[in-house]
C-alpha cells in the first residue's frame, strides 16, 4: 500500500533503472565505435603495407630483363614450333623402303617382277614366272601378311594368266597399305 | 516548487524528450555514425583490400612464371640455340628451298650411285609469307613436289630413298613406279612450312626443350651432318647435270635454269 502511496520511493527506483539501461546503450555504442574505428584502422594499415606496389616493381624488372632476352625467345619458340612439326612429318611421310622390302623379302627367286608401283596408299605390281607352285607360294605369302593387318590392308590379285607358248604365268596384285 | 515545474513544462516538448533521452539520442547518433563508417568506409576498403590480395597473387605467380622464363632463358646457351635454329630451319624451312633441292637431289643419287634424268620443280610463288591462312587446312605447307627419273638397280634405289629421307630440306617419296629395266620415276616432296605467327604471353611460361624434342634435334644434328654443305662444291652426280625448270606462276624468274656440278645456276 505505502508502495503505492510514496510515489518518490517509485520516481527513484525507475530513475535508477533508467540510469542504468543508459549506460548500458552508452557502452554499447562506444563499443561499436571503438570496433569500428579499429577495423578502419586494421584495414587502411593492412592497405598500407600491402606487398603490391613492390610485386609490381619486381614484375616491371622482369619484364625488361625479359625484353632484353626477346631474340632467345623467338629462338626457342620457333625450335620448339619446327621440331614439332618435324616430328609430325618424320611420323607420317611414307617408308617406301620397308614396304618394298616386305614385298620382295617373301618373293621367290623364280618370280620376276615386271612393274611395282608403289604410292603411300597402295602397291600395285606385275610379276610373271614359270613355276605356278611359286605363284602360289608367293600370292600366300602376301595374303598372310595382309591377314595380319600389320603391314598391308588388303591384298587383291587383279589378274592371273597363263602364256601357253612360253609356259609363264603373269599376274598382277593391288596391296592396300596401313 | 510550482514554479520550477511550470518552468520546466513550458518549454517546447522537443527539448523536454531531448533533456530526457538525452543519453539515448548521443548513443544513437554514434551507433548511426558508426553504421555509415561501416557502409561507407569498412565495406568498400575490405572489397579494395580484396582486390588487392588477389592483384598481389595474380602478380605473385606471374612473376613467378617471369622469373622461371629469366632463369630458363638465362641457362640457354647463344651459340647452342643458334646452332639448333638452324638444323631445324635447315631441316624444314619456312619458305620453298629450291637451292636445298637444287644441292640435296644430285648428292642423294651421288651417294647411292644411282643416275637421275632430269628433273623439274614448280616453285609456285615465292612471296609464301604472305599466303593466307584461308587457302586451306595446309596453307602453310610450302612443299615443293620432284618427279624424278631414276636409273639404277633396286639396292640403288632402295638406297636412294634412305639417302632422301635424310636430306635436308626433309623430303618424302610419295610415288615410286619401277619399270622393268631399272627405270625408276620417283614422285617426291621436299617439306616446307610457313611460320607461325607467334603471340608471346608473358603469363605463360616457357618449356625447356624435352628429351624427346632433344633426341630429335640430335637425330637431325646426325643428318645435317650427312648433307652437303651448301656453300662447297656438291659431289659430281653419275649422270649428266640436270636441267631444272623453274616455273613461278607469280614471280617473273626465267623458265629454265642449268645446275652446273659446281652448283651455281646458269641461266
Amino acid at each position: 500500500m505505502s508502495e503505492k502511496i510514496n510515489l518518490l520511493a517509485r520516481r527513484k527506483k525507475n530513475v535508477a533503472q533508467q540510469s542504468k539501461s543508459e549506460k548500458t546503450f552508452k557502452l554499447v555504442s562506444l563499443v561499436c565505435l571503438v570496433l569500428v574505428v579499429g577495423t578502419a584502422l586494421s584495414l587502411y594499415i593492412l592497405k598500407v603495407t600491402s606487398a603490391l606496389p613492390s610485386l609490381q616493381t619486381q614484375e616491371k624488372q622482369l619484364l625488361g630483363q625479359l625484353q632484353t632476352l626477346y631474340p632467345k625467345t623467338i629462338k626457342l619458340l620457333i625450335i620448339k614450333n619446327r621440331l614439332a612439326a618435324i616430328g609430325t612429318i618424320l611420323k607420317n611421310r611414307p617408308d617406301l623402303v620397308k614396304t618394298i622390302d616386305i614385298i620382295q623379302q617373301k618373293k621367290p627367286q623364280s618370280i620376276v617382277t615386271s612393274s611395282f608401283e608403289v604410292s603411300s596408299t597402295d602397291v600395285t605390281f606385275t610379276a610373271t614366272s614359270t613355276s605356278l607352285a611359286a605363284v602360289d607360294q608367293y600370292l600366300n605369302a602376301l595374303v598372310a601378311i595382309a591377314n595380319e593387318k600389320k603391314a598391308f590392308r588388303s591384298a587383291d590379285l587383279q589378274n592371273l594368266s597363263l602364256d601357253p607358248k612360253t609356259g609363264t604365268y603373269s599376274f598382277s596384285l593391288d596391296i592396300g597399305l596401313l | 516548487m510550482s514554479e520550477h515545474i511550470s518552468e520546466q513544462y513550458d518549454q517546447p516538448i522537443y527539448v523536454i524528450l531531448y533533456q530526457k533521452y538525452k543519453a539515448y539520442i548521443v548513443s544513437c547518433v554514434i551507433l548511426l555514425i558508426c553504421a555509415a563508417l561501416v557502409y561507407y568506409v569498412i565495406l568498400p576498403q575490405y572489397d579494395d583490400l580484396q582486390q588487392t590480395w588477389a592483384k598481389e597473387q595474380v602478380l605473385r605467380s606471374k612473376n613467378k612464371i617471369l622469373a622461371d622464363n629469366v632463369v630458363l632463358l638465362k641457362s640457354l646457351q647463344d651459340t647452342s640455340l643458334d646452332s639448333k635454329l638452324e638444323t631445324v630451319t635447315l631441316a624444314l624451312p619456312a619458305e620453298k628451298d629450291y637451292a636445298g633441292v637444287l644441292v640435296g637431289v644430285p648428292n642423294t643419287a651421288a651417294i647411292a650411285r644411282t643416275a637421275i634424268g632430269d628433273f623439274s620443280f614448280v616453285v609456285g610463288d615465292l612471296n609464301t609469307t604472305q599466303k593466307s591462312k584461308t587457302e586451306g587446312v595446309d596453307a602453310d605447307e610450302n612443299n615443293i613436289s620432284v618427279d624424278l627419273l631414276l636409273k639404277g638397280s633396286e639396292d640403288a634405289t632402295k638406297l636412294f630413298l634412305q639417302t632422301l629421307s635424310k636430306v635436308f630440306p626433309l623430303a618424302a617419296a610419295d610415288n615410286l613406279s619401277l619399270g622393268s629395266v631399272d627405270n625408276v620415276s620417283l614422285k617426291t616432296k621436299f617439306y616446307a612450312k610457313l611460320l607461325p605467327k607467334f603471340a608471346y604471353d608473358d603469363e605463360k611460361p616457357l618449356q625447356p626443350l624435352t628429351a624427346k624434342e632433344n633426341a630429335l634435334l640430335e637425330q637431325l644434328a646426325l643428318w645435317q651432318n650427312q648433307n652437303p654443305d651448301r656453300n662447297a662444291v656438291p659431289a659430281a652426280p653419275p649422270a649428266a647435270t640436270p636441267t631444272v625448270a623453274l616455273v613461278s606462276p607469280t614471280v617473273q624468274v626465267t623458265p629454265v635454269i642449268s645446275a652446273t656440278p659446281s652448283g651455281a645456276l646458269v641461266r
